[in-house]
C-alpha cells in the first residue's frame, strides 16, 4: 500500500516549487504557470486525504478548484493580452512588481 | 442518503435572497447594456442602484433568524446579515459614485455594473459562508470580478497594470488559501466550519499537530494578501493607485470587509481551539501592519497612494480588535469596518470628483487651494480625513476608541499603546492634505473638479454616516455586539 | 516492488522533475511543456488514488484548457520581445531543490506516523461523485456557474472589447 504521507509530501513539494517559482521568476507567464502548479498540487493533498478519510468532500473540492483555476486562467489571459498591447511584452520587472 | 434536501422557495432561499436579487440585477444590467446604445448605456448604473436598494428587502424576513441552508453551505445569522448590510451600503455608495465618474472616463457600460453586482454577491457569500467551499468560491467570484474591474480602463496603462498585479497576487493568495483549507481538511476530515470546530474540540492532540498549524499559517497568508496585512501588502499601493477611483473605493472597503468577515468566520467558528497560536501571530502582524502603513504613508506625494497606505494602516487597527478576541473586540471590528466604509468611500468620492478625464489630479500639489475653489468638497474631505485620523466627534474616533479599549480590557496594553502612538503619527499625513487644501496657492492653469450630482449625494450619505456613528455610536455598537454573539 | 509501485515512483519523479523544470527552464515554451508534464503526472496520481473521473478532468482542464491558453499566451508574446532579466540559474536551482527537499522531508517525518483512522476506500466512481454533488454540494455547483459567468464577462470585457479602440476620441 502506498502510504498517504507520500502523497501529502509530494503535494507539498510541488506546492513549494510553485511558490519558489512565483518568488524568483520575473516572467509574467511563468509566474502564472507556477500559480497554476500550486493550485493543482493542492489537489493531490485533497484527494489523498479524501480517500484515506473515507469522505467525498475533498474530491468535490478538487472538482470545484479545477474549475476555479480554469476561470482564473481565462481572466488572466485577457489581462496578459491587454498588457501586451500596452507594453509590447509581458515583463514583470519593468513594471516593478514584487520588489522583495 | 439525504438526496435533494434543498427545499424550493423556502427557508433555504431566504438565506441567499439578497445575493439572488443582486445576481438577477447583474444579468438584467448586462442585457440592458446590450440594448442601450452609446451614451445611454450609463442608465444601466441607475438600474444597478435600484438593485442595491431592492436587495435590502429580504432583510425584513431574515432579521432575527439563524439557521444553515443548502445542506450546511451557507448560514443566515445576525453576523452574516450585518456584513450583508455593510456590503450593500458599500455597493450602493460605490455605484452612486460611479454614475458620473464612469461617463467621464468612458467606461459606463453594462459590464461595469454587472461586475460590481457580481463582486458584491461574492462578498455576501463569503460573509454567509458556513463551509470552506462556499468561502473559497465566494472569494473567487469576488476576486475575478474585481481583477476585471481594476483593468476596465483598457487604454490606461496604469489601470491595466493594476489589474495585472492584482490578478497575479490574488491568484497567488488563492493558492495559499486553498492549500490551507486542504491541510485543515487533511487533518480534521471536515470542511464544514462547525464540524472542524467539533473535531478539534474532540481531539485535543490535534491542536498542536504540525499539519493543523501549517494549515493555519497558510490560511493566514492567504487572508493576509486579501487584507493587505504587512508582509503581504506590496501590491496594495500600485493597485489602488492604478485602478479607477470608484473601484479603488470598492476594493478598500468592500473587499476588506468581506475578507475580514471570512477571517472572523474561519478563526472564531472553526479554529477557536487554536486561539493561543493565532493570537500571537496576529499580534505581530497587527503591529507591523499599522506601523509600516503609517510610516510609508508619511512620504507619499499622491493622495490615492497615501490613502492606499492609510488603508493598510487601518487594517492593522482592525486587527487590534481581532487580537483582543473578546466579544467587545469582535464587535469593535464590525463597528470599525462600517465606520471605515463611510469615511473611506467619502474620501475616494472627493478624490474622484476632483479629477477630470485624462487628468486624475491625485497629486498632493493638485490639492493646493482646493479649499477656496471648491469650498464644499474641501469641507467634506476635511471631515473624512479627520475621521480617518480619529478626531472626535467622527466615526473614526469611536471606532478606534472601541478597538483600543477592547485591547486594554483583554490585557493587551502594549498593543493599545502602539495603536494610539500610530494614530498620532497618522494625523500628520492627513493634516498635510488639509494644509495643502487651505494654506497653499492653487497651481496655475490646473483644472479641477467635475460636477456630479450623484457623487455629491454619495458624499452626503458618507458624511451622515461619519457623524451618525461618531455622535451616537452606542446603538450601533449594541447591534454589532448582537451580531457577534453567533461565535 | 511490484510493477504498479515502480510506475508510481516513476510518476512521482516525473511530477517533481517537471515542476522543477518549469521553474528553472529559461525557455518559455519548454517551461510550458514541463508544466504540462507535471499536470499530466498529477492526473496519473489521481488514477492511483482511484479517482479516474478527476484524472480525466485534470487532463481535460489543465492539459486541455489551461495548457492551450498558456501556449496561446506564449505565442502571443512572440519570440521577439525582450525577456526580463532573470535571476541566476544557480540561485534558482539551489533555492528550488533545497526548499523542495526540505518540505518533502518535513512533511514525510510529520506524517509518516499520522494515525489515519481507516484504510483507503474503494474506487471513487463517477456516480459516487455525482451523488455527492447532488447530496451536499448542489449550491457549490451553482456557485461555480456564477464564477464562470464572472470570468467570461471579465475576459470578454477586457479582451474582446479592447479591439474597438477607445470609446471616445482623446480630449485635451
Amino acid at each position: 500500500m502506498i502510504p498517504p504521507a507520500l502523497y501529502l509530501a509530494l503535494s507539498a513539494v510541488i506546492f513549494t516549487i510553485g511558490v519558489i517559482g512565483v518568488l524568483l521568476r520575473r516572467d509574467a507567464i511563468v509566474i502564472f504557470m507556477c500559480i497554476e502548479m500550486m493550485l493543482s498540487a493542492v489537489g493531490i493533498t485533497l484527494i489523498a486525504a479524501s480517500r484515506y478519510l473515507h469522505s467525498m468532500d475533498g474530491v468535490i473540492f478538487v472538482f470545484l478548484a479545477m474549475t476555479v483555476a480554469a476561470a482564473e486562467a481565462a481572466v488572466g489571459l485577457a489581462i496578459f493580452v491587454l498588457l501586451h498591447r500596452i507594453y509590447k511584452g509581458v515583463k514583470v520587472d519593468e513594471i516593478n512588481l514584487m520588489k522583495w | 442518503m439525504e438526496l435533494f434536501k434543498v427545499d424550493v422557495l423556502g427557508r433555504d432561499f431566504l438565506a441567499v435572497a439578497q445575493e439572488l436579487v443582486l445576481l438577477s440585477f447583474a444579468l438584467g444590467v448586462l442585457l440592458l447594456g446590450v440594448i442601450l446604445k452609446g451614451d445611454r448605456r450609463r442608465y444601466t448604473g441607475y438600474v444597478a442602484l435600484f438593485g442595491y436598494v431592492l436587495a435590502f428587502l429580504p432583510l425584513l424576513g431574515a432579521i432575527g433568524r439563524g439557521y444553515e441552508a443548502f445542506s450546511g453551505m451557507v448560514v443566515l445569522d445576525p453576523f452574516s446579515l450585518f456584513f450583508k448590510v455593510l456590503i450593500l451600503v458599500v455597493g450602493f455608495l460605490v455605484v452612486l459614485l460611479s454614475l458620473d465618474y464612469t461617463s467621464r472616463e468612458g467606461i459606463a457600460f453594462g459590464e461595469y455594473y454587472a461586475l460590481v453586482l457580481l463582486a458584491s454577491a461574492g462578498m455576501m457569500l463569503m460573509a454567509g459562508a458556513a463551509h470552506l467551499v462556499t468561502l473559497f468560491l465566494g472569494l473567487e467570484i469576488m476576486s475575478i470580478a474585481i481583477y476585471a474591474l481594476a483593468g476596465i480602463m483598457r487604454e490606461d496603462a496604469r489601470s491595466v497594470e493594476a489589474a495585472f498585479k492584482y490578478f497575479l497576487l490574488g491568484a497567488f493568495a488563492s493558492g495559499f488559501l486553498l492549500y490551507g483549507m486542504a491541510l485543515t481538511y487533511a487533518s480534521t476530515g471536515a470542511l464544514h466550519l462547525r464540524e472542524i470546530e467539533g473535531v478539534l474540540a474532540q481531539k485535543a492532540w490535534l491542536t498542536s499537530f504540525p499539519l493543523v498549524l501549517v494549515g493555519l499559517g497558510l490560511l493566514l497568508v492567504g487572508f493576509g494578501f486579501k487584507l493587505a496585512l504587512v508582509p503581504f501588502h506590496m501590491w496594495t499601493p500600485d493597485v489602488y493607485e492604478g485602478a479607477p477611483t470608484s473601484i479603488t473605493a470598492f476594493m478598500a472597503t468592500g473587499v476588506k470587509a468581506a475578507a475580514f468577515a471570512g477571517l472572523l468566520r474561519v478563526f472564531f467558528t472553526a479554529l477557536p481551539a487554536l486561539e493561543g497560536h493565532w493570537r500571537e501571530l496576529l499580534w505581530v502582524l497587527a503591529v507591523a501592519t499599522m506601523t509600516l502603513g503609517n510610516l510609508v504613508a508619511l512620504r507619499q506625494e499622491d493622495v490615492k497612494r497615501m490613502l492606499a497606505y492609510s488603508s493598510i494602516a487601518h487594517a492593522g487597527y482592525i486587527m487590534v480588535g481581532f487580537v483582543a478576541a473578546t466579544e467587545l473586540g469582535r464587535a469593535a471590528v464590525l463597528f470599525y469596518l462600517f465606520a471605515y466604509a463611510f469615511m473611506n468611500i467619502g474620501a475616494f468620492a472627493v478624490v474622484a470628483l476632483l479629477g477630470r478625464r485624462g487628468a486624475p489630479n491625485t497629486l498632493l500639489e493638485d490639492y493646493a487651494g482646493v479649499g477656496f475653489k471648491h469650498p464644499l468638497l474641501a469641507v467634506a474631505m476635511a471631515v473624512f480625513l479627520f475621521s480617518l485620523a480619529g478626531v472626535p466627534p467622527t466615526a473614526g474616533f469611536m471606532a478606534k476608541f472601541y478597538v483600543f479599549s477592547a485591547a486594554v480590557k483583554a490585557g493587551y496594553y502594549w498593543l493599545a499603546v502602539l495603536g494610539v502612538l500610530n494614530s498620532a503619527v497618522a494625523a500628520y499625513y492627513y493634516l498635510r492634505v488639509m494644509v495643502y487644501m487651505y494654506f497653499r496657492e492653487p497651481k496655475e492653469g490646473l483644472q479641477t473638479g467635475y460636477p456630479s450630482f450623484a457623487g455629491a449625494v454619495a458624499i452626503l450619505i458618507a458624511l451622515w454616516g461619519v457623524f451618525q456613528l461618531g455622535i451616537m455610536p452606542s446603538d450601533f455598537l449594541a447591534l454589532a455586539q448582537r451580531s457577534v454573539q453567533v461565535f | 516492488m511490484s510493477l504498479g509501485e515502480v510506475i508510481f515512483v516513476v510518476i512521482c519523479l516525473v511530477v517533481a522533475l517537471g515542476a522543477l523544470g518549469a521553474v528553472l527552464s529559461n525557455s518559455l515554451i519548454y517551461a510550458v511543456f514541463f508544466l504540462l508534464l507535471t499536470m499530466g503526472g498529477i492526473g496519473g496520481l489521481y488514477i492511483y488514488l482511484k479517482t479516474p473521473f478527476l484524472a480525466m478532468m485534470q487532463i481535460l482542464i489543465y492539459l486541455g484548457a489551461v495548457g492551450v491558453l498558456l501556449i496561446f499566451a506564449v505565442m502571443l508574446a512572440g519570440p521577439f520581445w525582450r525577456r526580463p532579466k532573470e535571476r541566476g540559474p544557480f540561485l534558482k536551482g539551489v533555492a528550488g531543490l533545497g526548499v523542495s527537499l526540505l518540505s518533502f522531508i518535513l512533511f514525510w517525518r510529520v506524517l509518516r506516523h499520522h494515525p489515519w483512522e481507516v484504510g483507503p476506500q474503494g474506487e471513487v466512481s463517477t456516480s459516487r461523485i455525482g451523488r455527492a454533488i447532488l447530496d451536499r454540494y448542489p449550491f457549490a455547483f451553482e456557485l461555480i456557474s456564477l464564477l464562470i459567468v464572472a470570468s467570461i464577462l471579465g475576459a470578454i470585457m477586457l479582451g474582446v472589447l479592447s479591439r474597438q479602440g477607445p470609446p471616445k476620441a482623446e480630449e485635451d
